[in-house]
């Protein structure tokens, strides 16, 4: 079904990668190819790149009705293996050369086929787990506390999503975006799949904006159009975003967590100088990715808004008992769509679940709407923070620590997280297990000693008085 | 402290090297903690730290300890 949809592009260029160009009909043949390996009723693990193999990878499992548990390439690729333990993949999909891995030559029953720089092997797993028909792709919530737990996608949910986010970016055949996030991050896989459903082309591109060589790219392949978190938007200001001249760039996206009141000014301002729309986005991985988006041209009047509903899609406001609010009351933010996800999944023994949400999600966001309909976040329900674009729970977090012998408190604001430890013996603990566990830079957390760690009579932690 | 040492100790400081360990092979990506964030941790601290200024080109051309050193020469630091 997505072939049907993609063959009336055939002749536009879906993947820019280095040198070569990919039509739609390259792309189309290669995953058809792909697509003779699989069996029925399996899940399959991609380590996903920006490269062209990945995106064959994932066209080929969706039309062949294959789960796609979707895995950011770690750095190192022994730190996947707890992940397949507990997912137990018939199929995994990643680079040749990792399959070289010891870790990743133990669990190989035999390798199927290569192409690109990627080799489908089939695992010493068996499928001894249930599997429900309307699962097709599971997303981590983005953190890496060192759980794994995924979120659970539908066709339904993928579709519906990319169809909105298409309608209000009006993403057409003739543009061409360059990749700055990974395909196994809901945002990056939604821009992955809206612009292949456009006809777009897609740039790949694994550089970050602070290097030269993603500049170069962007000019010599005339990118149009980008996203990035508020990590990307903050290195673009320091390297004085209003002296690049990126004279074919028409619009610019963000999302992945809050972009603050001076920094939306600031690229409200240049954005508009330069003639470039600015979409200020809000979402999460359990909607699939989007929830809402700010009109540009509301941008310097609602500046910290995160805007309406996108198309198709219904934002609430509720109190603890699930009544609707009015407006400029505060609640908790309800969003109903068919990208709501079906749920969450910890391991393979969950993969039997159906839809446990009906379309309605509690985002866990705190805020409320103004007169004009526009809403605003205030707060957040559940304790977590969002570090350069990845959704760290605490109390995860916490419990990760605390179980592994390491006692302590996890709090934080904005995008620092603080560890909260009661001797120099659990500090060196702690900074040896979140290096292990946390996949995020180091200078996102600190860890402090403290006399101890204040907790009320019935023995909860009382994060309010720490920090 | 010469200016060779203070810039020696910004690039152990900023990606949590031991003192006196060899610095001068240090490259982005070369090492974990030189990343995109490191690398805006590594620009921040040594704009403080030398009281400059860099331009894009200084920020995305500043790939290795010798480039940097290169640069901030180009700033009138003086390494010798």
């Amino acid at each position: 079904m997505i072939y049907e949809r993609l063959d009336k592009y055939r002749n536009n260029i879906a993947v820019i990668e280095k040198n070569n160009n990919f039509y739609y009909n390259d792309i189309i043949e290669h995953s058809i190819k792909l697509g003779y390996y699989f069996g029925s009723d399996i899940l399959c693990l991609i380590v996903t790149g920006n490269n062209t193999a990945t995106i064959i990878s994932l066209l080929s499992l969706i039309e062949n009705n294959i789960p796609a548990l979707l895995v950011n390439k770690p750095k190192n690729i022994a730190s996947l293996i707890s992940i397949i333990k507990s997912y137990k993949p018939r199929y995994i999909l990643l680079n040749s050369y990792d399959c070289l891995d010891e870790n990743i030559k133990n669990i190989t029953c035999r390798q199927l086929y290569s192409f690109f720089d990627y080799t489908l092997i089939e695992t010493i797993y068996e499928t001894d787990y249930e599997i429900n028909k309307s699962l097709s792709v599971l997303l981590t919530t983005s953190g890496s506390t060192g759980t794994n737990k995924y979120v659970r996608l539908s066709k339904k949910n993928i579709f519906s999503n990319a169809s909105s986010i298409i309608a209000y970016l009006d993403i057409l055949e003739k543009d061409r975006v360059i990749t700055t996030l990974p395909f196994g991050y809901s945002y990056g896989l939604s821009i992955i799949n809206t612009h292949l459903l456009s006809g777009a082309s897609i740039i790949l591109s694994e550089y970050s904006v602070i290097q030269k060589e993603f500049w170069d790219l962007l000019h010599e392949k005339n990118a149009t159009t980008f996203g990035g978190v508020p990590y990307t938007y903050e290195m673009m200001q320091r390297l004085r975003f209003e002296r690049i001249n990126i004279p074919n760039i028409s619009y610019i996206t963000q999302a992945g967590g809050r972009l603050n009141t001076k920094l939306t000014s600031y690229f409200l301002d240049e954005c508009a100088k330069k003639n470039i729309k600015f979409f200020k986005m809000y979402g999460q991985t359990e909607a699939t990715a989007r929830i809402s988006y700010l009109e540009p041209e509301y941008l310097s009047e609602k500046t910290d808004s995160i805007g309406k509903a996108i198309p198709n899609g219904e934002l609430f406001v509720a109190d603890e008992n699930n009544n609707y609010l009015g407006s400029n009351e505060t609640g908790e933010l309800i969003y109903k769509g068919d990208n709501v996800c079906l749920g969450y999944a910890e391991s393979c023994y969950d993969l039997y679940k159906g839809d446990e949400n009906n379309g309605i999600l509690h985002t866990g966001d705190i805020g409320y709407y103004d007169k004009d309909g526009f809403f605003y976040i205030t707060g957040r329900k559940k304790r977590f923070l969002k570090v350069f674009g990845n959704r760290i729970n605490l109390d995860e977090l916490e419990n990760n620590l605390n179980n592994s012998g390491c006692l302590c408190a996890c709090s934080g604001v904005d995008d620092k997280i603080k560890i909260y430890v009661c001797s120099e013996n659990m500090k060196n603990q702690a900074a040896l297990l979140l290096k292990e566990i946390l996949d995020i830079h180091p200078s996102g957390y600190s860890i402090e000693i403290i006399k101890e760690i204040p907790r009320n009579s019935a023995g909860k932690i009382q994060y309010s008085l720490l920090g | 402290m010469t200016n060779l040492e203070k810039y020696c100790n910004i690039y152990r400081k900023v990606f949590e090297l031991d003192n006196n360990s060899d610095v001068t092979t240090l490259s982005f990506q070369g090492i974990p903690l030189w990343d995109s964030i490191g690398h805006m941790n590594l620009i921040a601290a040594l704009e403080e730290a030398f009281d400059v200024q860099f331009e894009i080109d200084d920020i995305i051309d500043l790939s290795s300890f010798e480039k940097g050193k290169e640069i901030l020469t180009k700033f009138g630091v003086d390494f010798n």
